[in-house]
């Protein structure tokens, strides 16, 4: 008996939960930036996600199959170009989260280690995920889900202690002069709108529902993460050794101290989804499904770009320019997309 | 088949090679010609009280009036035996495989048929409560041996037409009789036939026990440590898996039989679980999944946080283990590894020896391996500790060992090398490893990954009997699953 191909719209919307939370915790949130802002950047996000999925929601929704089939099926002499372009978009937003997280496990957690071995060895575990297939990675989510949530809530819970309203100020938008790129960094999330185009076509009972509510579910996880760390680990996270890290080691319940476990144990499982589900759309934008040897290729691309990234400055300062990823992304899943709803439609049968 | 009775046993004679169990009654029968005839039989496989009463008694001393060997045949059969069971051979092959089977075979000179009279009786054990599987207050009865009495404890359960038995040949040279099991209107059609298809389509020449077939029953391409065939020796067990729709392979000599599709909440149910009140039972299977994730990670997360995040012990516990690992002279990775292995040597040493040496080998291990090592300082008694409360823990879901086993040592090593981020993604790797098995089409994680509300009331608790009777779940009506 083959493996079922197909699988329920839970299981992508849990993933591209799971995908846009390392991106959120990997963050540096040091700055302060007050609660208006945090709010303009929640909304933000949400309306950004949305805009960025509409065509391919719509072409899921008139024509049943993702973006890449619907592209493939239309232009199959462009699908290499969109094929390329996807991949390429697969590869940068991996290797942004890579780098995140070897630089957040080598500051904080263990400074000893070498990011190299790091890196090589979470690629291992994705290319082996991405070798099972959507089918195992989305069935995986359910279960990291609960576990990740949980994680995320005894962190939390264990830092209500310290809750400091003082800091609470309705009305202050936080330094005039935040970044344009902080801001820009918050919104980097919809890089899991490309899991979406590219691997739609296998879900079934879709509704765009479940789309909004997914969206939904991560603008609210966003928001609550930094309002908690406004209010929560604010100023108290300034003073930890932790600092750039707000979640980390500032847990304290009974006896037993430090629960940078858990933040390590969260970030860790979200980081193998968000890569793996990118590997998995990039093998897709190729035509394979499930194919080691593709998927091989594509960790040995990210391995040696984050060889690169640890070598030139330039490199890294590209790879983790937000703008830049935001860019591509907005092409990738905003505007061909757009171009081929709007030039090359096809009856519905 | 020759019409000559003595070609007919001359082929018998070549086939079994003159083999001392092979044996041959001749006689002749009182027709007016005094037509020759022969019973073949193995010995110790049938029941010779029933032979010589039943079968040669009538046969000799019936007074034929025909002197046709045919007729002669159809009158045996319908008038002179009094056995319950018999079938009329066409081939030397059929009756090689009735008489191996314990029947006795009869052959009348001058024609071409043969008759397989039932006459099975040979020793075997008697139905026995099942060691591996005890319950508190469920039967006592457990599956044996022979195939036609593990059919009865079935059928005996479920009295309905609805219950089939299908039997298959599998075995080049052992003829294993196997004998499918289902419930016509709950099984999917896919499932079954796939069963079906995997089973004939095994080419081993021998089969003695059902643990032969497993491999041949897994779905391919889902390599996993965990496996997707049932194993159980109740026949309780096997009738409540068979009313949600899965199917039963009962092999002939074993009483496991096996259970097609499995999935890993199963292992964590037992038929005590429903005898029980719900409140106890819930608590027993959140005792079981408790028990499971400490005898897999207890040891790996002590062997990570005492090698590199020694700061995660409470301050109590990381003064006196501490304390107790500087005196120690192996790092605390090999100290995990080494009493965890002398520990699987024992456990296995306890399973092979006579009964009688049992005993020494537990006072060797507590005293002399246990207590002694840690007075002399070689382990630590928090290690120790560490370790026996995980051993402990992985008895409780004793179907699991094996894997327990192997995740517990994979956990060791990578929480050593790389501490807790080594055992987290030694985690992820196990979880999509068993996340891609299938078994049969069905997610080997289905109720849990992709989750159903639905079987929640039967996985982490026990919902009362007023709600689990009114809505059995068939296991291919589970979300994702291929067979529908």
């Amino acid at each position: 008996m083959k493996p079922l191909q197909h699988f329920s719209s839970t299981g992508l919307m849990l993933i591209l939960i799971i995908s846009a939370l390392p991106i959120i915790l990997l963050q540096n949130y040091q700055e302060n930036s007050g609660f208006l802002f945090i709010v303009i950047s929640s909304v933000a996000l949400f309306l950004v996600l949305l805009v960025l999925s509409l065509p391919s929601v719509y072409i899921k929704r008139r024509y049943g199959i993702s973006f890449i089939s619907y592209a493939e099926e239309r232009t199959p002499s462009a699908i290499l170009f969109i094929g390329a372009l996807y991949c390429a978009v697969a590869v940068f937003s991996a290797e942004y989260s890579l780098i995140s997280f070897t630089e957040m496990f080598s500051k904080n957690i263990n400074n000893k280690a070498l990011p190299e071995v790091v890196s090589f060895l979470l690629l291992t575990v994705c290319l082996y995920a991405s070798s099972k297939g959507i089918n195992a990675l989305a069935r995986s989510s359910y279960l990291i889900f609960a576990f990740v949530a949980i994680c995320l809530l005894v962190l939390f819970l264990g830092n209500i202690g310290n809750i400091d309203i003082g800091n609470f100020k309705l009305s202050e938008i936080g330094s005039v002069d935040f970044k344009v790129e902080n801001f820009s960094v918050s919104i980097v999330i919809p890089m899991i709108v490309l899991a979406f185009a590219a691997n739609s076509t296998m879900i079934y009972g879709f509704r765009k529902s479940h789309l909004a509510v997914t969206f939904l579910i991560i603008t609210f996880a966003f928001f609550i993460f930094r309002l908690l760390i406004y209010l929560v680990l604010g100023s108290y996270a300034g003073a930890q050794n932790f600092c750039g890290y707000a979640f980390s080691k500032t847990a304290n319940i009974g006896t037993t101290d430090g629960f940078e476990s858990l933040y390590l144990t969260a970030s860790t499982l979200s980081v193998i989804v968000l890569i793996t589900i990118l590997i998995i759309s990039a093998v897709r934008c190729c035509g394979k499904q499930g194919s080691t040897a593709i998927s091989s290729l594509f960790c040995i691309i990210i391995y040696v770009l984050f060889i690169c990234s640890r070598n030139y400055k330039s490199v890294k300062e590209i790879l983790q320019n937000p703008i830049i990823i935001l860019t591509i992304i907005f092409i990738a899943t905003f505007v061909i997309p757009l171009i081929y709803i709007l030039f090359s439609r096809k009856k519905v049968v | 088949m020759k019409k000559s009775l003595e070609e007919n046993l001359e082929s018998l004679n070549r086939l079994f090679l003159g083999s001392a169990d092979f044996t041959v009654r001749e006689m002749n029968l009182k027709t007016p010609a005094r037509t020759a005839a022969a019973l073949i039989t193995i010995e110790g496989m049938c029941a010779k009280d029933v032979i010589a009463i039943s079968v040669i008694d009538p046969l000799l001393s019936f007074e034929f009036s025909n002197t046709d060997a045919d007729l002669l045949i159809d009158e045996i059969k319908s008038s002179v035996l009094t056995t319950s069971e018999i079938v009329e051979l066409d081939t030397v092959k059929d009756a090689v495989m009735f008489s191996t089977s314990g029947f006795a075979v009869l052959a009348v000179d001058g024609t071409d048929r043969m008759l397989a009279i039932g006459a099975q009786g040979f020793s075997f054990r008697s139905v026995s409560e099942p060691e591996s599987e005890v319950v508190q207050r469920g039967s006592r009865e457990g599956f044996t041996e022979p195939l036609r009495i593990n059919m009865t404890l079935i059928r005996r359960r479920i009295k309905s037409p609805d219950l089939v038995f299908e039997t298959l040949t599998i075995g080049k040279d052992s003829k294993t009789q196997i004998m499918m099991c289902y419930l016509q209107k709950s099984v999917s059609p896919s499932i079954l036939n796939t069963v079906r298809t995997r089973l004939k389509q095994c080419d081993l020449k021998t089969v003695l026990g059902s643990g032969y077939l497993t491999e041949y029953l897994e779905d391919r391409g889902t390599r996993s440590i965990f496996s997707g065939v049932g194993i159980s020796e109740r026949p309780d067990t096997v009738c409540g898996k068979l009313t949600e729709g899965r199917v039963a392979v009962l092999v002939d000599g074993t009483p496991a039989v096996l259970l097609l599709p499995h999935l890993f909440v199963e292992e964590f149910q037992s038929i005590d679980d429903y005898s029980n009140r719900p409140y106890y039972a819930t608590f027993i299977r959140i005792l079981k999944y408790f028990s499971f994730m400490l005898a897999v990670f207890l040891p790996g997360l002590y062997t990570a946080f005492a090698q590199f995040h020694p700061e995660y012990f409470p301050a109590g516990l990381l003064i006196k283990t501490a304390e107790s690992l500087a005196h120690t002279p192996l790092p605390v990775t090999l100290e995990v590894l080494l009493i965890t292995f002398v520990y699987e040597i024992m456990r296995e040493a306890g399973l092979r020896i006579p009964k009688p040496l049992g005993h020494a080998v537990s006072i060797v291990g507590a005293l002399v391996i246990g207590e002694s090592a840690v007075s002399a300082g070689i382990i630590c008694s928090s290690t120790l500790m560490v370790v026996a409360t995980a051993a402990i823990c992985s008895y409780v879901t004793s179907s699991l060992y094996p894997q327990i086993m192997v995740l517990r040592f994979s956990f060791i090593i990578l929480g050593g090398i790389l501490g807790l981020w080594g055992v987290i993604l030694a985690v992820v790797f196990a979880l999509i490893n068993m996340c891609s098995k299938t078994s049969v089409g069905v997610p080997y994680m289905s109720s849990l990954a992709p989750f159903s509300i639905k079987r929640m009331r039967d996985v982490f608790v026990r919902a009362d009997w007023k709600r689990l009777s009114g809505h059995t779940i068939k296991v291919h009506k589970l979300p994702e699953t291929e067979a529908k």
